[in-house]
């Protein structure tokens, strides 16, 4: 086991894939001697030159659709957006092509690549550059949505990715990459659908995604102090879903509160939600909570910032409401 | 809450009875105890009594004196004092959707006197919120959850209650333990039943009002068990000794080919012997239901368990017509469930008699408390070595005194259910089959 964060595990796993499969290339905007926005390619342009760190311009519907027509002939493609907002100007071709087209091949055509991103409201980044939309690409049947939380989960994971067939929504929160964490020596992959118990506890099941997970621990520390205590869930992926985990977790617990950034209505915690209300009704104690994002554009004001998300304290004090409910 | 009255089904068999008379008016208040019905079925006229104090409101056109009708059929209900039958209640209420006239001006219908002069009256009907995990639970554990108090903060009855009920329940039944406890010596090594919850529960729960709630229901089973049951306790001393050879000899057999694996306990064979005993007394097999007395027509024998979570009784399933080997293993089975919590409540449900043992705590006779709806509890004493007469009645051998094993049974009945004299009988039986072990070995 050795420490990185969770950019420099991402960014291994990538180097060494690359170095092991010369079918991998990388486009996006300012990931060739740049070395990406948030470092995600940094020194890669010197070992693998332009050819397989190509910088695009700005224009996302342009070369997704190119690297889709990439992904069809034998290459994977790995695009890098920054900023997973930027992804939108690539809607049609993303939920057209790219998803559609392995079904409508009848699976003579497979569809390899890797779409990551950053999410999360944070930094004060404002609306523009706040997105989750992990709850929008999960509504979206033949993609495949990862929300590694982990240095280990995210190196494992994308490995994953890029040995797969299948394309890949890769969601990272910017308030995790400078996290450290124990990472394994050996080549080891993690698999999509298998959520992660972030924290054992039998009174009540707390359910984050991306950075919720840690705030999720951190309350969940706070109230241990208090003899309450709280299993956080990582379900690390959105889409496939590991519900049965989360049903376990509720069958012992009794207590479901689901915890994310983004917009409620439509969103993860309904989701989850309405399985566990569908399948595990008999085992629930309490009503099914959710603490989610305000449902609105993310303002640029820090303080404000701040304000529209959950944070440890509310975290922390909604957990405990529904114990006690 | 108005309690339906219906036909009671007065024998095993029966499928009707008839109305002789109702020794209580319409609308007149009966104590609990009293008799407010004859019924005749079966060639006898039974006396019904009431379980509650309350106001009998018969069916208006329901059957009358003299008629013949089937077991169950809906004669009238008991009411609280100003409590509408709901026969009435329905006209109420048909009478006042009528005045619900769209013609009607608004303020004439408010000005008119409510009928009921409690507006939320209605929402007593829904009952108390309980949550989906609490309700599947208080199933399980057959809790009432009815009568309980919720301690979320919303008012809503949650596992916790429902637990701290069942555990309050599993105490009441087995009260027996306790009377013992304090007759016993102090340096007699038996725990007092936990009435701690499950070590599950969360540690917010243990406040004080939980812990008030607990302690309120053991007092209400309690008081429940101590008034609604006439318990009157037999006691009887009886030589163990061929049992104790019987058993002996089959532990002499030891695990090799053809001996009896498991070997039965003292529990086991009395589970068997009074099975078969009550095959010969069935109106000790007896329950309480709404209908009155219900004769059961199979025999399943209740074992009191002390476990960490308390007593706890689970259920051998007709003894009787299982061989010793098989009552040994399944009841082998119950009790390692039971100690260690993973027993389901199906396996304590079911019971018609219990049968308690507190031989190995140097108790003799003692008097356990009926486990409801039960109607008798037998309890084992200690077997102990004893200098007795022999042969005094025998004409064939000469009176002598000898050491034999003796031991007291206590048998706790519910004269309300069943007389003195035939449940003196049934003891009688046991004594018998406890001398005699080929009486019944033989069937």
């Amino acid at each position: 086991m050795k420490e990185q964060t969770y950019t420099v595990a991402a960014r291994e796993a990538l180097d060494e894939e690359m170095a092991r499969d010369p079918r991998i290339f990388v486009m996006g905007e300012g990931i060739g001697k740049r070395g990406g926005n948030f470092n995600t390619t940094l020194g890669l342009y010197e070992k693998y030159g332009p050819l397989r760190l190509c910088d695009t311009p700005i224009a996302e519907r342009g070369f997704i659709g190119l690297a889709v027509g990439a992904a069809m002939s034998g290459s994977i493609p790995v695009i890098d957006f920054m900023m997973v907002d930027f992804i939108l100007d690539a809607m049609g071709e993303i939920i057209n092509q790219m998803a559609k087209m392995q079904y409508m091949s009848s699976g003579r055509l497979r569809m390899p690549m890797v779409l990551r991103g950053c999410i999360g409201i944070g930094g004060a980044a404002a609306t523009h550059h706040s997105g989750s939309y992990y709850s929008t690409f999960s509504n979206i049947p033949g993609l495949r949505v990862i929300v590694p939380t982990t240095p280990a989960d995210v190196k494992g994971m994308f490995r994953t990715a890029l040995r797969g067939n299948d394309p890949v929504i890769m969601l990272e929160h910017k308030n995790l990459l400078s996290n450290k964490g124990l990472v394994p020596e050996e080549d080891y992959t993690t698999p999509f659908g298998q959520a992660r118990i972030a924290r054992a506890g039998k009174h009540v099941t707390a359910v984050g995604v991306a950075l919720t997970v840690q705030k999720c621990v951190q309350a969940a520390e706070v109230l241990a102090k208090q003899g309450i205590e709280v299993e956080v869930i990582d379900p690390r992926s959105t889409s496939p879903l590991d519900i049965a985990t989360i049903l376990q977790s509720v069958k012992k617990t009794g207590r479901l509160m689901i915890v994310d950034d983004a917009f409620e209505p439509c969103g993860f915690g309904a989701e989850v939600s309405a399985q566990v209300g569908a399948y595990g009704f008999d085992d629930l104690d309490a009503p099914i909570r959710r603490l989610s994002g305000a449902f609105a554009p993310t303002p640029y004001s820090p303080p404000l910032e701040q304000e529209i998300v959950p944070s440890v304290e509310t975290i922390t004090k909604a957990l405990y409401d529904l114990v006690k409910e | 809450m108005a309690v339906e009255i219906v036909m009671p089904k007065l024998g095993w068999t029966a499928e009707e009875a008839t109305i002789t008379e109702w020794t209580k008016k319409d609308g007149e208040l009966v104590q609990r105890g009293e008799v407010y019905l004859l019924v005749e079925g079966d060639k006898s006229v039974n006396e019904i009594e009431s379980f509650e104090t309350a106001i009998l409101r018969l069916l208006p056109d329901g059957p009358k004196v003299g008629e013949t009708v089937k077991i169950g059929t809906l004669l009238g209900y008991f009411v609280q004092p100003g409590e509408k039958p709901p026969f009435e209640a329905a006209q109420a209420a048909a009478q006042l959707g009528g005045q619900a006239d769209p013609q009607a001006s608004p303020s004439a219908a408010a000005d008119a006197p409510s009928p009921n002069p409690d507006p939320y009256a209605g929402r007593d009907k829904r009952g108390p919120k309980i949550s989906p995990r609490a309700l599947r639970i208080a199933n399980e554990l057959a809790v009432d959850w009815q009568k309980l108090i919720g301690s979320g903060t919303s008012g809503r009855i949650v596992e916790a209650d429902v637990q701290a009920a069942a555990a309050a329940a599993a105490m009441a039944a087995t009260a027996a333990a306790k009377v013992a406890v304090v007759q016993a010596p102090p340096v007699q090594p038996v725990a007092a039943p936990a009435i701690v919850p499950a070590p599950t529960q969360p540690v917010v729960r243990a406040t004080p009002v939980a812990s008030n709630a607990t302690r309120k229901t053991i007092a209400a089973r309690l008081s429940q068990s101590a008034h609604t049951t006439a318990p009157v306790t037999l006691t009887t001393e009886v030589d163990a000794s061929e049992l104790l050879k019987l058993r002996e000899t089959l532990k002499g057999e030891g695990a090799g080919r053809g001996a009896v694996q498991p070997v039965p306990s003292y529990n086991d064979l009395f589970a068997k012997l009074v099975a078969l005993a009550l095959q010969e007394h069935p109106a000790l097999n007896a329950s309480w239901s709404d209908e009155g007395v219900i004769q059961h027509t199979h025999i399943n024998i209740g074992m009191a368990v002390q476990t960490e979570r308390g007593l706890l009784v689970p259920v051998v399933r007709d003894p009787a017509r299982k061989s010793l080997p098989n009552i040994a293993a399944e009841a082998n089975r119950l009790v390692e469930q039971a100690r260690n919590a993973t027993i389901s409540a199906d396996d304590m449900r079911g019971g018609t008699f219990t049968i308690t043992n507190l031989g190995m705590y140097d108790i003799d006779g003692f008097t356990p408390v009926i486990n409801l709806p039960e109607c008798a509890i037998l309890g084992i004493g200690r077997m102990v070595a004893k200098v007795v007469v022999v042969d005094e009645a025998n004409p064939r051998r000469a009176a002598r005194t000898a050491i034999r094993k003796m031991m007291v049974l206590s048998l706790t009945f519910d004269h309300r259910v069943v007389d003195g004299a035939p449940a003196a009988q049934f003891l009688q039986r046991v004594k018998k089959f406890v001398e005699q072990p080929y009486l019944w070995l033989a069937r």
